[in-house]
């Protein structure tokens, strides 16, 4: 695993208290999830910077949604 | 994960020391095109010849995967031994796949996209080419480099693949929980390390 760096970070009430819930719910660290989005963030600006689009479907009615990422 | 195992130098029967790294680059992607894959096709000839079914891996191209060397949802890992590649193995965090096991269901895993050894650490290849297998061992480094990925993202060992019908056994053996064929991927059966069983992994192949 490559080395690690440290920085701060400062979130609003809101930010924070959706960072809580993610990682109370998937009982992992804030800084995991801070990671596993990064992760996720990345895969996605990438595949938008080549033009591709991003759907997501509803599994029941198989209705597609473009995902929208600012 | 960057450090130094052991595999089993199978002719004489004793360890032998091999990196095993996750700054993995072209470089070694095309040292498996130049190597493995004239020694796989080599072997598949002449199984053909004999009749015996072929891998189904036998077309892959490392090469092609460069493109997610970038990413950070995509880890590779490589094992190196006397300075020449045994194994590679490609192991996503961003995946969409999640838990089977009633226990976990849902969980976040790491999913083991790619993995692949040497032939020349493949019986089934040296056999059909009249000589010994070389390493033994690759896989199951690759592996824990697979549970450690996971323990280190927080997702506590979890790890799951879609196995090739001829990897099957190894997965069993190692103590991958086997679940139904994925009809959404080639009915390719899906196997699954629960932290439970990943631990146990860990502590039987030290």
């Amino acid at each position: 695993m490559n080395g690690r760096k440290a920085m701060t970070l400062m979130l609003t009430d809101a930010e924070m208290a959706a960072l809580d819930r993610m990682s109370d719910s998937k009982d992992m660290t804030k800084a995991a999830i801070i990671r596993q989005a990064l992760r996720l963030y990345q895969a996605l600006d990438e595949r938008l910077s080549r033009g591709d689009k991003v759907y997501v479907e509803d599994d029941e009615k198989k209705e597609k949604a473009e995902l929208v990422v600012l | 994960m960057n450090g130094k195992v052991t595999i089993r130098h199978r002719e004489s029967d004793s360890d032998a020391e091999a990196d095993i790294f996750d700054n993995v680059t072209l470089d070694d992607f095309q040292e498996s095109q130049a190597t493995w894959r004239p020694v796989l096709w080599g072997a598949c000839a002449i199984m053909k010849l004999t009749g015996q079914p072929l891998p189904l891996y036998k077309h892959w191209d490392w090469t092609t995967k460069a493109p997610a060397l970038t990413r950070l949802d995509v880890s590779f890992f490589g094992l190196k031994c006397e300075g020449r590649l045994q194994g590679l193995m490609k192991a996503d965090t961003g995946t969409l796949y999640r838990c089977r096991t009633e226990s976990q269901t849902g969980q976040e895993l790491v999913y083991v996209d790619y993995v692949e050894t040497a032939p020349w650490n493949l019986q089934t290849y040296m056999e059909a080419l009249g000589r010994k297998r070389l390493y033994s061992g690759v896989g199951v480094r690759l592996m824990q480099a697979a549970v450690e990925l996971s323990i280190d993202n927080e997702l506590k060992g979890r790890v799951g693949l879609h196995s090739l019908p001829d990897s099957e056994a190894f997965y069993h053996k190692i103590g991958m929980t086997p679940h139904e064929r994925d009809k959404n991927k080639q009915c390719l059966m899906w196997f699954e390390f629960t932290p439970e069983n990943a631990q146990s992994f860990l502590e039987n192949y030290k």
